[in-house]
């Protein structure tokens, strides 16, 4: 029986077509590829992990019972939230609040949606709720946000609208009653009266879903849907990942499956939530890029992932700071959660050229995967981005994705020609390029969207990460609509989610809303007699984060305890996170200190001039982070043993716009190019999964770790 | 205009139709106003040329990502309730002062105050005394220079590139409180502007991107809440600055005659498209009339119709034989308020898809508003209240538009109004936080939607005059408000019924808190007529009065032990509280509020659309499930024969109290003739009508002087 071998681990990313995974032995890194099996994922994940271990010359049995970790990260969730197949719930929420969740503060029929969609109020439709109004019953209480009881809750209302509930088919309940993270007895009187009815000893059981104890954080329509979507997708979730446990198990793997989880770290099963699964997939990508910029010396990186239907945006900013959401919309829901920011914009290689009242637009819609594109010869007929790439030559049509895909050019060129061209006067070519440049530029203009907005960051100063089969093809135009001058691929941008899962570490993230008034607007002074609480607050949670690590087996010292609180000046909505290095307030001058920087980072990012002190300054709440540290990979450098000529395998004519026209463009194989290698463009590199795309004034070049630069000459 | 208009329109002599009724004042001219596109400049036609179509599609998704951007930024900063729940706006306007892109919250302001800045443009910018320069920052919230109200309050910033103003950026919102005689602005017994707090014309507040402490200070002093004022207008700049980096960063890459010559094209392109929109549909003349039902703080009837001329891409709006003006309370609007509320409508509904909205989407439209009368005001009288006053104008936009465009292919815009029936408290007080809060709830943006031609109008829609806007979360107004939200939720029978009823709105009951000295003011009107109409045969909206409910029993109640219902369907059907009962006139002056005292409240109810007997029997068993409806308007209503539980519907026997239903309407029936006839001899009371003008016509056929000479002395016929 193989033995678990030092830096033997298995990164898992199933995706929506794809399940990918990267298999590290011996410090090599070897990939694999299968099609998702909806019907099974565990299918695909064998077959992907299959694939990875026969390229290291080991069986599965064998590469499984060796590993030292694996790490997973699956859409087990999204795909059923998206198909409404969680579990049946109940919501008993505070009388008079019953349709919070259905309104979802007036807003939610354009959450999730692109811009044009939120602007077209007559044509509003609100997402089909996971738990329906009859599901929904008011407990008569209320209490106020200082605690104060100002309606008082009876027994006899709970149990007859438990019993309603129950009547109704429920099979588990979701409660979330106003201001219970401030005082949670009225949510914990009504989980012990469920838990009397339906005790855990008998079948039947009923599972209680307390809001302050999943999300203790004020707002109760995204508080309700924290709690409501991570209920809906337990069950389903947990089943799915305890059955993929067993038959590892059962295969000799021992060690625990880490699932990789939105908020940036990995954790064990027993001290994961389903909501935090949801996404997993493109966060993980965020911080697998955080580790590779580290690794080549890239602190800021937009992150962008162009596939078939979507594109995918992230940020790292400094190597340290990623950037999250802390009510990020998931499905068209939006929740509490602090989530690895994230962006997903309708564009691909799948989105539809049209021309609508003589204008040319490209997508939102996209002809996906079946039929995909007219060059697939699938029955799509509608002109497509890609098809626009195989008119212009980037694409080259006998080695598709590694030739998995067999492309038709004639089809692309006719329907492009047919849509597009002759409707609006032009070339098959020049419809291409218009093509081509303007689902460039909406990428570009998202990403600079994304960066700015989220991050107040120049984009110049970041290097864009290009992942994804259509990345690198776009990758210089979007680059350019973005304002960002330099373009990194990797050997693994088509594995990026399996490889990334690798990069985590463990991490347990603990939030609460906490009103602490710092600085007072009405005297001006700092407010030193909220630091006993503010301490009291910090220990609790590190408390908890200490056990929780220790559950998931890491020694107390081995932990790192981050500490961060959000503030705001006076009683704005927004607010700011601000670290607190040393986890407890002494004086009213550490009080000072957190209020200077809070101000400094407001400057920072608002100007000067639109700091307000005087307004008062206020802490809203608090975030503690654990982390535990994993395993990590070790990049090997690579030598310079190879000329580029040996890597060219021929030319081809590709369209580079009105400018330069068409070049016959040298083409170069991509998993054969040496380090430090430099290839001036108009120059195409084609590896198994996409083609590198570098127009004239730009350059390839690669580094010593094996990434392939796209760079202006200049 | 063309054949038709000049057939069909007359405009009386003497009266005032195409601009302003009032003349040139401090900081402010008529003439800007009601000014069109400004001319092409030379570097403008250069830079249009410079560009394809893709590259200037390019730019204007980047100019509308700035604003995009600057929307966020603005929102998030903000401390007045109405700021960030999406009552505000940011834009880019040409160097000449015409908005090519906004980032909202709501199009209202789209179209206003660029008059501001063209003033500047005219009397400040040579004038050495004033002048314009890069860096500085000016403030306005002057309505009669081209704004709503002075509760809307504005800044802007001149963009220079190379020592040449190329553009400008706007930043603008509803601040809570504005000095006015009321606590929360709106005064609903002010009589004149003098009551309404401070109204600046466009001034220069900063210099070199500084605000000038001064100017700041002095503001702050004018209003009730200094510190939340100071800091929204703190946040206004800092999304200046933002647009300005943003805007210039694209000039720097792009090269600055392309960047203007692309905002240009915006316009233009903008009125192609809605020219071309315009000959898609039917020519014809279409009318709506509206009645409101409220002069401020009493009931009484005015009148506004509405009447467009459609003909090839031209549309001319017309608003004649409208009540007078107002002298007894803030009932008044103005022609560029009236011409900004319809394209409220326009934007959204008639030209949908024809982003980004811009001031070229309005350039073949044309407004004809009569004055002086309540839709064209005179200017020393309140106008606080002119975005109530001129949605009379946007509601029947709202007709007018379905009729236009439902025998064209964008039969999708098709809908009846969203809810103006507004009944909105404003709050002020300490909250339970220490600080002092004034502003209306986040249930504003909540009004319900209209029924659509396919579909059920959306409950909770958003707010009236934007896109897409957000009504907060009560634990979040726990914090900030000083009055505490007992129930918020969607009520029983209130909404328009018809085969797809309309959207109902969040209705809110609240209390005040003894400790936090809370008073509350509030306005509306419909309180006793519906502007939600229904559309085709469906019902309106209903009415919305104001309804509190002092010295409850609620606290005894609860206490003993007993269920108690909080919905107004409960409280005012079924009196399930005890207490005085007061339904009154939705618009009051401020009024201490303590703990056992209730005010109901909410933006009110979508209309419904079609027929209510071809609404599908499992629609309504649905809202009969939900609690949307009684079982009496399941049956009664909408004909359905239910089951002893509710829960069925019996086909046939529905089928067949439908047809006893049409029968007996058929019985009712009258020709078009008999009704006019009887309809000719019906008179509302009096004292309904007394400021309504002549009945039924409030200016008599033969008028031709203005409407003040006539009313003010009381009189009713010619004078």
């Amino acid at each position: 029986m193989a033995e678990p071998q030092t830096g033997s681990r298995i990164g898992i990313d199933i995706g929506g077509t794809f399940t990918d995974v990267v298999y590290i032995r011996d410090k090599a890194l070897f990939r694999g590829k299968s099609d998702t099996t909806h019907y099974d994922l565990k299918v695909g994940f064998m077959n992907a992990t299959r694939a990875a271990a026969e390229r290291a010359g080991v069986a599965l049995d064998d590469a499984l019972r060796e590993a030292r970790s694996i790490a997973y990260s699956t859409t087990v969730g999204t795909n059923a939230l998206i198909e409404r197949r969680g579990a049946r719930l109940g919501l008993i929420t505070t009388k008079g609040f019953e349709h919070t969740v259905h309104v979802g503060r007036a807003r939610n029929w354009g959450d999730g949606l692109p811009t044009e969609k939120k602007y077209d109020r007559g044509r509003a439709v609100r997402p089909a709720p996971l738990i329906p109004q009859d599901r929904i019953v008011g407990i008569q209480e209320r209490i106020d946000n200082l605690g104060n009881v100002i309606i008082p809750m009876r027994d006899d209302d709970v149990r007859k609208q438990v019993r309603y509930l129950v009547d109704q088919g429920v099979r588990g309940f979701v409660v979330v009653l106003l201001n219970a993270y401030v005082d949670p007895a009225h949510e914990k009187r009504i989980g012990e009266i469920i838990a009397g009815q339906f005790p855990e000893c008998y079948l039947g059981h009923m599972p209680v879903f307390l809001s302050h104890e999943i999300s203790p954080k004020a707002g109760e329509y995204r508080r309700s849907m924290t709690v409501i979507i991570d209920a809906y997708l337990r069950d389903l979730t947990e089943g799915h990942v305890l059955r993929l446990s067993d038959d590892l198990r059962e295969i000799g793997y021992r060690r625990p499956v880490f699932v990789a989880k939105n908020t940036g770290g990995l954790s064990s099963l027993s001290r994961s939530q389903a909501l935090h699964l949801l996404g997993s997939s493109p966060a993980a990508s965020v911080i697998g890029s955080d580790r590779l910029g580290e690794t080549i010396g890239t602190p800021n990186v937009i992150v962008s992932d162009m596939g078939g239907t979507s594109f995918d945006v992230g940020l790292v900013v400094e190597g340290r700071d990623r950037v999250y959401e802390y009510d990020p919309v998931v499905d068209r829901f939006r929740v509490q959660i602090p989530y690895v920011a994230h962006w997903s914009v309708g564009a691909g290689g799948g989105s539809v050229a049209k021309v609508v009242d003589g204008e040319l637009k490209v997508g939102p819609e996209s002809a996906g995967s079946n039929p995909g594109p007219a060059c697939y010869g699938r029955g799509g007929e509608e002109p497509t981005v890609t098809d626009a790439d195989v008119v212009l030559g980037y694409i080259n049509p006998e080695n598709f994705l590694g030739g998995r895909i067999r492309i038709d050019a004639a089809r692309a060129e006719a329907a492009i020609r047919t849509r597009i061209a002759e409707p609006l006067g032009r070339s098959v070519t020049e419809a291409a390029w218009d093509i081509k440049r303007l689902i460039d530029g909406y990428m570009g203009q998202e990403m600079y969207r994304i960066c700015a907005l989220t991050s107040g960051q120049d984009p110049r100063d970041f290097v864009l990460f290009a992942l994804g089969g259509a990345g690198p093809v776009h990758a210089t135009g979007y680059a350019d609509g973005a304002d960002v001058g330099r373009v990194a691929t990797f050997p693994v941008s088509s594995v990026f989610g399996a490889f990334s899962t690798l990069t985590m570490d463990v991490l347990q993230t603990y939030e609460r809303t906490l009103h602490l008034n710092l600085y007072s607007h009405r005297d001006g002074t700092y407010a030193a007699d909220n630091i006993e609480r503010f301490n009291r607050e910090v220990e609790t949670l590190t408390a908890i984060g200490e056990r929780d690590m220790g559950e998931e087996g890491f020694d107390p010292d081995s932990v790192t305890i981050e500490l961060e609180v959000h503030m705001c000046y006076g009683q704005q909505r927004q607010t700011l996170p601000v670290p607190v290095p040393g986890l407890r307030l002494g004086t009213g001058d550490d009080v000072k200190a957190i209020c200077d920087d809070f101000n400094a980072r407001y400057a920072e990012k608002y100007g000067v001039g639109a700091c307000y002190p005087e307004a008062g300054i206020e802490m809203v709440e608090m975030r503690l982070n654990a982390v535990g540290p994993a395993e990590k990979h070790d990049f090997v450098k690579l030598k310079r043993d190879r000329k580029p000529e040996d890597s060219r395998i021929g030319s081809r004519m590709a369209y580079w716009g009105p400018e330069h026209g068409h070049i016959d463009t040298p083409v170069y194989r991509r998993e054969t190019l040496g380090a430090r290698v430099t290839l001036p463009g108009p120059v195409l590199c084609e590896a198994d999964d996409t083609v590198i795309v570098a127009p004239p004034g730009w350059k390839i070049r690669t580094d010593d770790w094996g990434t392939g630069w796209i760079e202006r000459l200049d | 205009m063309g054949k038709l208009f000049d057939r069909h329109v007359s405009l009386f002599d003497g009266l005032i139709y195409d601009r302003d009724v009032y003349g040139r004042r401090p900081g402010c001219d008529p003439e800007l106003i009601c000014r069109g596109l400004e001319p092409v400049t030379e570097i403008e036609r250069r830079g249009m040329a410079l560009l394809n179509d893709v590259d200037a599609d390019i730019l204007t998704h980047k100019l509308s990502s700035i604003v995009e951007e600057a929307r966020d930024v603005y929102m998030a900063l903000s401390i007045s309730e109405g700021i960030i729940t999406g009552d505000m706006n940011c834009g880019i306007f040409t160097a000449s002062g015409d908005p090519v892109v906004v980032g909202t919250g709501i199009y209202f302001h789209t179209l206003l105050n660029n008059a501001q800045l063209k003033y500047i443009l005219k009397y400040y910018r040579d004038d050495p005394s004033v002048g314009l320069a890069d860096g500085d920052i000016f403030f306005f919230n002057e309505e009669l220079a081209g704004g709503i109200h002075n509760l809307d309050m504005f800044s802007a910033m001149p963009l220079f590139w190379e020592g040449e103003l190329i553009a400008w950026a706007e930043v603008g919102g509803h601040q809570g409180d504005t000095g006015s005689i009321t606590p929360g602005g709106f005064a609903p017994t002010a009589k004149s502007r003098y009551e309404e707090g401070f109204h600046m014309p466009a001034v220069r507040i900063g210099r070199d991107f500084r605000l000038r402490q001064d100017v700041l200070d002095y503001m702050s002093g004018t209003v009730r809440n200094p510190l939340v004022f100071a800091a929204d207008l703190k946040s206004r700049v800092a999304t200046l600055f933002q647009i300005r980096r943003r805007f210039l960063r694209e000039v720097e890459r792009r090269g600055v005659e392309a960047v203007v010559g692309g905002m240009r094209r915006v316009l233009v392109r903008g009125e192609e498209a809605a020219r071309a929109r315009l000959r898609e549909t039917n020519d014809g003349i279409f009318r709506s009339v509206l009645f409101n039902d409220d002069h401020g703080t009493f009931f009484g009837l005015t009148r506004v119709p509405v009447v467009a001329v459609k003909e090839d891409d031209r549309l001319a709006v017309v608003l004649q034989g409208v009540s007078p003006e107002n002298h007894e309370g803030p009932f008044n609007s103005s022609w560029h308020l009236t011409r900004a509320a319809t394209a409220v409508y326009l934007f959204s509904y008639f030209f949908r898809g024809l982003l980004p909205a811009n001031a070229g989407l309005l350039e073949p439209v044309s407004y004809y508003v009569e004055g002086p009368s309540m839709m064209n005001a005179p200017d020393e009288l309140a106008h606080g209240l002119a975005n109530q006053t001129c949605s009379f104008a946007t509601q029947n936009m709202y007709m007018i538009g379905a009729k236009m465009l439902f025998g064209s292919e964008h039969r999708e815009a098709v809908q009846a109004p969203q809810s103006r029936n507004y009944s909105l408290p404003i709050f002020g007080g300490m909250n339970r936080r220490g600080y002092y809060g004034v502003n209306f709830g986040g249930s504003t943006n909540a009004g319900g939607g209209g029924g659509r031609y396919d579909m059920d109008g959306e409950h909770a829609l958003g707010f009236y005059w934007g896109p897409w806007t957000d009504a907060g979360e009560v634990e979040e107004q726990d914090e900030r408000l000083p009055h505490l939200i007992l129930s918020r939720g969607l009520d029983k029978n209130f909404h328009g019924f018809g085969k797809y009823r309309g959207g109902t709105p969040l209705l809110e009951v609240a209390m005040g808190c003894g400790d936090a000295d809370c008073a509350m003011s509030s306005w509306g009107s419909c309180d006793k007529l519906s502007f939600n109409y229904g559309l085709f045969g469906g019902y309106a909206g209903p009415p919305n009065p104001r309804l509190v409910i002092r010295d409850s029993d609620l606290a005894e109640r609860v206490r003993a032990g007993e269920d108690v219902e909080l919905g107004q369907y409960a409280l005012l059907a079924e009196k399930q509280l005890g207490g005085d009962y007061v339904v009154t006139s939705s618009s009051k002056d401020a009024e201490g509020f303590g703990e056992n005292d209730l005010v109901v409240h909410s933006v009110g109810a979508g209309g419904g659309y079609g027929d209510v007997l071809e609404r599908d029997p499992a629609l309504v068993l649905t809202d009969l499930a939900d609690g949307l409806i009684t079982r009496d308007v399941a049956e009664k209503i909408y004909g359905v024969a239910l089951d002893k539980a509710g829960a069925r519907a019996d086909e046939s026997a529905t089928e067949r109290r439908r047809d006893r239903i049409r029968k007996d309407r058929l019985a009712k029936g009258r020709t078009f003739d008999e009704f006019l006839r009887d309809w000719k001899k019906k008179r509302p009371p009096a004292d309904a009508i007394e400021k309504y003008g002549n009945w039924p016509e409030p200016r008599l056929e033969t008028y031709d002087e203005p409407f003040w000479g006539l009313y003010r002395n009381g009189g009713g016929g010619r004078g």
